[in-house]
């Protein structure tokens, strides 16, 4: 072969995203989680178990949005968690959490195309779910195909939608009086039926008030000004997040007793059926269907860029990593989403899907900040200028620390149900820490060359 | 410093640019910090939850309940000082 350069490897992403698309990537992958999962939370500790599990999983992913922001704004690149830990960290750790968000991801993708499929056959009986989830991963794909910007933007007004459906749920039973709270009598009854216990065991449902929020980063390459548009759009999302998380266990306790929320599939629309409000019911169901494809939709966005980011630096096949020449979207690791997705989906374990998307997500939330904490030792502020971070997150590295020992805590918390996807999920990953450590040996970095930036500490200190 | 602003750039237009992100930095914690404090105080205070669970426990959910409302408001303030340090240098508003 003359020449085995690809014709389109001279063509980047596109550099247009402005902070409501990174509001809309982030709220949107999670919003589902407000919408069907959270309530096991529920099922496990009671009302107060849920709201326990919801601060503190509050407190971790309020941490590692930060730590994402400050770290997406610095390195400016559509890998995420895989280009820091390959930055700060090491080749090993950067294979195994590249290949963890794509994980994570892929498979609240295959459940959302699910979920959406089970909601259109409630719907109109006569439609199978298997062409109707192939129909819906097929169609985000191409969504995706034709460009980030064409992606988000949708994404940003179905995900507004359902976003508003909660909080017009919210007022529409504290203010408005339109709905009959009950919360004396479920609150004291559900309060904490398994004990002290069962607030521990709550903990592992925590993330899915959140989960997937520190994605927003990854369109940071994408953005026309990431420095201002990532760590706007992604405190603007976490915030809208911590108030939707909080609105959606005030009503839904107040109208379902423990015993109904803790099994239900569809939470907030059965408890506006539960409230008799026609409209509520209409809104809820038409929110649920939404957020499944907002999330669906905003989860090939991402790993479709992890996959881009582990291609581009030979981590998976080079070919991967192109760009199209038209659209400017990483198209061969947004195609590559599909076949893998549809895998997950019809694997017939959905429960089991999820289980591994939340070990996956756990085990990227020990390596963001960690990748933050090298990346301030790497670049403390006596060398770190505008350019290596344009973005300080506050108290750092200390609430860094924090936030990886809360990450294990509810890591451990998994022990109760779920501990042989636990062991099989820690073994898939060290295997893959050892495999990408030892065939990418560390490589002398180039920081001005690579990043513009300056040689980190112990350069320095070597040199001297 | 006015000597690093760039001839070019439309004061005007960066400064109702910039107010717009402070007013909705403002707007976000503020509904932030009233949500959370309502739902919180509503369901501890119904279900008196200090007598449901071992009094440190309770005081340590009030510090977690602080740290969530403290770290993110101090991380909004540290966007809008970003924001405002490096407006005109990256040209935010252009």
């Amino acid at each position: 072969m003359a020449d085995d350069k690809d014709p389109d490897d001279d063509v980047g992403l596109v550099k247009t995203l402005r902070p409501f698309h990174v509001w809309a990537l982030g709220v949107g992958i999670v919003l589902v989680g407000e919408y069907m999962g959270w309530n096991f939370t529920v099922a496990k500790g009671g009302i107060l178990g849920a709201l326990i599990a919801m601060t503190l999983a509050g407190v971790l992913y309020v941490i590692i949005s930060l730590c994402a922001s400050e770290l997406g704004a610095a390195t400016q690149s559509a890998g995420g968690p895989y280009e820091w830990a390959r930055l700060f960290v090491g080749p090993g750790a950067a294979g195994s959490v590249g290949l963890a968000v794509y994980m994570e991801y892929i498979a609240l993708e295959a459940a959302d195309a699910i979920v959406v499929a089970q909601l259109a056959k409630s719907i109109f009986p006569e439609i199978a779910v298997f062409p109707m989830t192939l129909l819906v991963i097929g169609t985000l794909t191409f969504v995706n195909y034709r460009g980030v910007v064409g992606a988000l933007t949708l994404n940003f007004v179905i995900t507004m939608i359902a976003f508003l459906a909660i909080i017009v749920f919210f007022f529409s039973s504290t203010l408005g009086g339109f709905v009959e709270l009950n919360s004396v009598e479920l609150w004291s009854q559900g309060a904490m039926p398994k004990g002290l216990i069962g607030l521990f065991a709550a903990l592992q449902f925590g993330p899915w008030f959140y989960l997937g929020i520190e994605g927003a980063a990854m369109s940071a390459e994408e953005c026309a000004k990431p420095s201002r548009s990532v760590p706007l759009g992604q405190q603007a999302g976490m915030i809208s997040l911590l108030v939707v998380a909080a609105m959606t266990l005030f009503y839904c306790s107040s109208i379902l007793p423990v015993s109904d929320l803790g099994v239900s599939v569809y939470p907030q629309w059965e408890a506006a059926r539960e409230s008799g409000v026609t409209f509520l019911i209409v809104l809820m169901g038409i929110g649920t269907l939404l957020t499944c494809l907002a999330s669906a939709n905003g989860t090939i966005c991402d790993s479709s860029r992890s996959w881009y980011a582990l291609a581009k630096d030979d981590y998976v096949a080079k070919w991967f990593s192109a760009v199209h020449p038209y659209y400017r979207s990483p198209y061969r690791s947004v195609i590559f989403t599909m076949p893998i997705a549809i895998a997950f989906a019809f694997s017939g374990y959905l429960d089991q899907v999820i289980t591994f998307s939340i070990i996956s997500g756990l085990l990227c939330y020990v390596l963001i900040p960690f990748s933050l904490i090298r990346f301030r030792k790497l670049f403390p502020d006596s060398i770190a200028n505008d350019k290596v971070r344009p973005f300080k997150g506050p108290l750092q590295p200390y609430i860094a620390w924090f936030s990886i020992f809360v990450a294990l805590v509810i890591l451990t918390t998994l022990y109760w149900g779920y501990f042989y996807n636990l062991l099989f999920g820690l073994l898939f990953y060290t295997i893959a820490y050892f495999y990408f450590h030892y065939k990418h040996t560390e490589r002398p970095m180039d920081w001005e060359k690579e990043m513009g930036w300056p040689k980190p500490i112990h350069h320095n200190e070597k040199e001297e | 410093m006015a000597s690093e602003i760039p001839s070019d750039i439309d004061r005007g237009k960066y400064d109702r640019g910039l107010r717009l992100d402070l007013m909705l930095i403002i707007g976000i914690v503020a509904v932030l910090i009233g949500v959370e404090l309502f739902v919180f105080t509503m369901i501890t205070t119904t279900t008196q939850a200090w007598t449901l669970m071992p009094l440190p426990m309770f005081g340590v959910y009030i510090v977690v309940i602080g740290l969530l409302i403290g770290i993110e408001t101090l991380g909004c303030a540290q966007v809008y000082r970003s924001v405002k340090e490096h407006r005109f240098r990256l040209r935010y508003y252009d």
